[in-house]
Formats: structure tokens, C-alpha cells, sequence
């Protein structure tokens, strides 16, 4: 007992990992969560609709009630902006339990969200959140880092199990999920062989990778090659066009960690600001010109419950104005700048992206499913409001608003149809986003 | 021993053992939750849950988000539960039927649920 003690104790708690490694990781990791929250908010109508749920355990349904598409959207919404925080290296000390509490409530609640890698997400919010940033040491301690390696590791030896049977095997599988994919067919006609073959090497090969990555990715000295393979691995599962959200970008951040040394302290040295120390009226004046940039933008983010988001972050804001004592305190002006950033980086994201559009657009197509005309009514306004040009919103409002009783609205709404796309020729689609 | 090393290996022993229930009690095999199995053949499972009301059929589409009917159509088994309870709860004592067939990724069929038996009375 003793022995295993002290192995595990060499293995675990003597474990360092530079902090440029740590600092480069942390970056991209917390910004890919902050993106893939964002981005979950589009399909945030699912939530109660018809005020039916089942959450990913038994015991959840019981104690928490249906969540609603504004609650999540909330939840989603403060993830991005903590998120964006801990990846700028401000709050690190408790910001990232907030953040794993809340993502472990938003994947939980429902089974909605089954992807996986959301699971893995969690899991590695809630390892990371025992690293302690917030300390100065030149090596940071790595417990959490060994821990979360050896997590990845079980996920790819468990991931082999699942891949022993014959249909994977033979390539079946792998050439029905992805053998009409772009890259495939280019690979296979380089390689002069047919896809079907193809996909038979390339399931082989794959059980092969992930094996090897699950054992090398402990022994230091093959960091260099791990990160190298890790990131094409995955991004050659990004590039076969498998619909598996963002797992690919979460493999490759976490692959970071493993990131040439030198090429870590180049990057984290060129990035990382250095805060100066300001008077307390300087602060008082920093704080409130950071809580009014990121008001100003949230508040430009069309959404529902974004008051909400606003107030919450807003609360932090205030609250985790400095880290704890001793060696740790971060300058304040770096918290408040944070807060700032955070929130021009989740105006940019809307700006960006057409997930508001895409919000009401469901919310609108489902409740029109379900007779729900003034949800529906409400979701398809907001849609034109953002793509006034949107000629398929306007004709579903002209019909809702005719069932609704509202003849003059529906006249004007089919009008305006008719006017951005005349019956019998193409549709237009889209938000803001796809208009770039 | 260190309180960190009680954590890993509290840690390492749920993450090791939990996707074991998937192989070894396989209460739903078709609810992969858990157990890292990406790109599996139960993935290309398809199904198409048909109930019935009274003999008549019920529009899925108007009771439920198509997120859930999408889920029942991977065959998960506690959503179509909840699903025929919800429904059975609407039903105000009508027999409610559910076919449940599905193909796998081996192009075999296989029923979920036989559709002679009545949902509300399970």
C-alpha cells in the first residue's frame, strides 16, 4: 500500500508543468469553451419545450425543474464571458469552479446534450479547476495536469474497446459516417485505392493512434512528437467532416499543453501583458468603465435574458476584483480589463455568427410545430428584426399572424414576402453570419 | 495518504469502472453515456418510434421537440420512457401502443417494444 502510495505520489503530486505550457494551454482550452458555449445557445428552444425533459440522471429530474431556453441560454452565455476570463488569465483561482459548476448544470439537465465531448469538457473544467494559476511559480504544480493526461488516455483506451467489433474492423462503420467526405475521396483517389479500402486502413490505423497516444502521452520526452501527432489526429478527424461539434479544437487545445517548450515561451512571451499598479480612485474609475463597456456590448447582443447575463457577470465583476493574497494577486486592472474583453469578445461572437438568428429561427419553427402561434409569433419578429431580408420568416409570420387574427399584419407580412423572394424562384436563407 | 492523491484515485476508479456498467450490465445497449464509444455501430442505429393512440396514430412532431424524437430514434431508452409516459399521461385511460422498430448498422431489424402491449399499463 505503501509502494503504491509513493508511485502514485512520484506519478501525480511531483509532477510540474512549466507555467508557459500551462499559461499557452489555458488560453486556447477556456477559449474554445467560451466559443462552444456560444455556440450551444442557437439550439437553446430544445430546452422545455412542452415542459418535457430527461436529464442524464434520475435523480436530476427530481430535483431541478425543466430548464427553460432563457435559463440556458443565461447559463451559456455567463459560461462564454467566465470562460473568456480564465483563458486571459484573470480569476483563475475561483471563476473556473463558477465556470464548471455551471457547465456541469447546462450538460447534466438534460439528455438534449449527449455529445461526449461535453462529458470530457466537464470532466477537464473540473480537474483544471484545482490548478493554481493564480501562484507565480515558474512550474506550476501539475497534479491536475497528470490527472487530466491520464484522463485522455482512458478515453482512447476505452474508445479502442468500443471499436472491437468486425463492422468496425472492416471499415464499414468509418464508410458510412464519412465516406462521402471530401477529404476521403481526395486521399483515396491520390492513393489510387477505393474508399472503401481506404476506410478499412484508416479504421485500422486509427485503433493504432490511439493506443500509442494513450501511452505516450505520459513519457515527457515524446511530448514534442505527441503534440504533433495529437493535432494532426484530430484535425484530420475535424477535416473528414464527422458532426461531432467541437471536439476536434478541445483535442487539439489540451494537445497544447504537450507544446514544444520553446514554442510555448515565444507565444506566452510575446502575448502575456504586463499590468501596471494603479491608485484606488485609478481602480474605482477602471472598474466602472469595465462594467460599462461590457454592459454596452452584452446589452447590443439581441437575445433573451441577456439583463440577466449582465447582472451576473457584473456580480463577478465586482466580486473577484483581485485574487487571493500572498503571492498570487493579480493586478486589478488586468481583472477589470478582462471583463471588458470578455464581453466585446461575446459581442464579436454574435456579430460573427448567426446563433442569435438561429435561436429565434428554431424557436420559431418549433413552436409553430406545436401550435404555439404566439411563440412562434414572437420568435419569427426578432428573426426579421435581425435579417430583415429573410423572406421565409416573413411569409411563416403572414400565416401566423392570419391564424392569430391579426389580417392586417399577415397582408403586410406575405407583401413583404413576396417582395424579398416572388413565389417560384430560389429562397434566401440565413443571419447575419452567412451574409459574410 | 496526501488528500490529492485520495481525489485521483477516487477519480481514476469512477472514470475506469463506469463505462464497465456498459459492457458488463448493459441495462439499455443503446445508451453508450459514459462509456467513450465514439463512432459505434449502436450510433448508426435507426429507429422509428410509432405510437399509437386508441389504434390511431399520434403526430409526434406536435407533442414533442424533434431533439427528442431524434433521440428515441437512436433507441435511447429512458427518453422513449419518459416519452410514453408523457403521452400516457395525456391519454386520460386510452391505450397507448408503441412500435419501435429499428435497423442497425448491419442492415438487421431488430423491435425495441412490442406494439401489441399497452404503454399506460406497464
Amino acid at each position: 500500500m505503501r509502494q503504491i502510495s509513493d508511485w502514485l505520489a512520484a506519478v501525480f503530486v511531483e509532477f510540474r508543468v512549466e507555467r508557459e505550457r500551462a499559461v499557452l494551454f489555458r488560453f486556447f482550452f477556456f477559449m474554445v469553451v467560451a466559443v462552444d458555449a456560444w455556440l450551444n445557445i442557437a439550439h437553446a428552444s430544445r430546452y422545455g419545450a412542452g415542459d418535457f425533459n430527461v436529464s442524464h440522471f434520475a435523480w436530476l429530474d427530481a430535483a431541478l425543474p425543466v430548464p427553460g431556453r432563457m435559463a440556458m441560454t443565461v447559463m451559456w452565455m455567463v459560461q462564454s464571458v467566465l470562460a473568456v476570463r480564465i483563458a486571459l488569465g484573470a480569476g483563475t483561482r475561483w471563476l473556473p469552479w463558477i465556470l464548471t459548476t455551471l457547465y456541469g448544470t447546462t450538460y447534466f439537465i438534460s439528455q438534449i446534450d449527449s455529445y461526449q465531448h461535453h462529458y470530457l469538457v466537464f470532466l477537464a473544467l473540473l480537474i483544471l479547476s484545482s490548478v493554481r494559476f493564480d501562484r507565480r511559480d515558474p512550474n506550476v504544480a501539475g497534479w491536475p495536469f497528470r490527472l487530466l493526461l491520464a484522463q485522455i488516455s482512458i478515453m482512447y483506451l476505452w474508445a479502442v474497446v468500443g471499436k472491437s467489433n468486425a463492422l468496425w474492423w472492416d471499415g464499414s462503420l468509418l464508410l458510412q459516417q464519412a465516406g462521402s467526405s471530401e477529404l476521403l475521396v481526395a486521399v483515396a483517389k491520390f492513393f489510387g485505392m477505393s474508399i472503401p479500402v481506404l476506410c478499412k486502413v484508416l479504421a485500422i490505423g486509427t485503433v493504432f493512434v490511439e493506443i500509442a497516444l494513450a501511452i505516450a502521452i505520459h513519457v515527457r520526452v515524446l511530448w514534442p512528437f505527441v503534440c504533433a501527432a495529437g493535432i494532426l489526429f484530430h484535425a484530420v478527424i475535424e477535416l473528414a467532416g464527422f458532426k461531432i461539434g467541437l471536439f476536434s479544437y478541445f483535442m487539439i487545445a489540451i494537445y497544447l499543453l504537450l507544446a514544444p517548450l520553446v514554442l510555448s515561451r515565444r507565444i506566452t512571451t510575446a502575448w502575456v501583458p504586463k499590468w501596471p499598479s494603479v491608485s484606488k480612485n485609478a481602480t474605482l474609475v477602471s472598474l466602472v468603465l469595465a462594467l460599462a463597456v461590457g454592459a454596452g456590448c452584452l446589452l447590443l447582443v439581441p437575445l433573451e435574458g441577456v439583463v440577466g447575463v449582465v447582472i451576473a457577470v457584473s456580480f463577478v465583476a465586482v466580486v473577484l476584483q483581485s485574487e487571493d493574497g500572498d503571492a498570487g494577486t493579480q493586478p486589478v486592472l488586468a481583472q477589470h480589463a478582462s471583463h471588458a474583453i470578455a464581453c466585446v469578445v461575446l459581442l464579436l461572437l454574435h456579430v460573427k455568427t448567426d446563433v442569435a438568428f438561429d435561436y429565434y429561427r428554431f424557436l420559431g419553427g418549433d413552436s409553430r410545430r406545436r401550435a404555439d402561434v404566439k411563440t412562434a409569433i414572437f420568435a419569427y419578429e426578432r428573426t426579421v428584426e435581425i435579417n430583415p431580408t429573410y423572406a421565409s420568416a416573413f411569409r411563416k409570420l403572414g400565416d401566423l399572424y392570419r391564424l392569430d387574427g391579426q389580417l392586417d399584419r399577415a397582408r403586410e407580412a406575405t407583401r413583404r414576402a413576396n417582395q424579398l423572394a416572388p413565389i417560384g424562384k430560389p429562397r434566401q436563407r440565413g443571419g447575419q453570419g452567412s451574409r459574410r | 495518504m496526501d488528500r490529492r492523491l485520495i481525489l485521483v484515485v477516487v477519480f481514476l476508479a469512477i472514470q475506469i469502472v463506469l463505462p464497465v456498467r456498459y459492457y458488463a450490465a448493459k441495462q439499455d445497449p443503446f445508451d453508450e453515456r459514459f462509456a467513450w464509444r465514439m463512432f459505434s455501430e449502436v450510433r448508426m442505429l435507426r429507429c422509428r418510434p410509432m405510437y399509437r393512440q386508441s389504434g390511431q396514430p399520434i403526430a409526434l412532431t406536435a407533442r414533442f421537440h424533434v431533439a427528442w424524437i431524434n433521440l428515441a430514434r437512436r433507441g435511447r431508452g429512458d427518453v422513449v420512457a419518459a416519452m410514453s409516459k408523457r403521452l400516457c399521461d395525456e391519454a386520460m385511460g386510452s391505450p397507448i401502443t408503441l412500435q419501435l422498430r429499428c435497423v442497425r448498422a448491419d442492415a438487421s431489424v431488430v423491435e425495441l417494444s412490442d406494439p401489441s402491449v399497452d404503454q399506460c399499463a406497464k
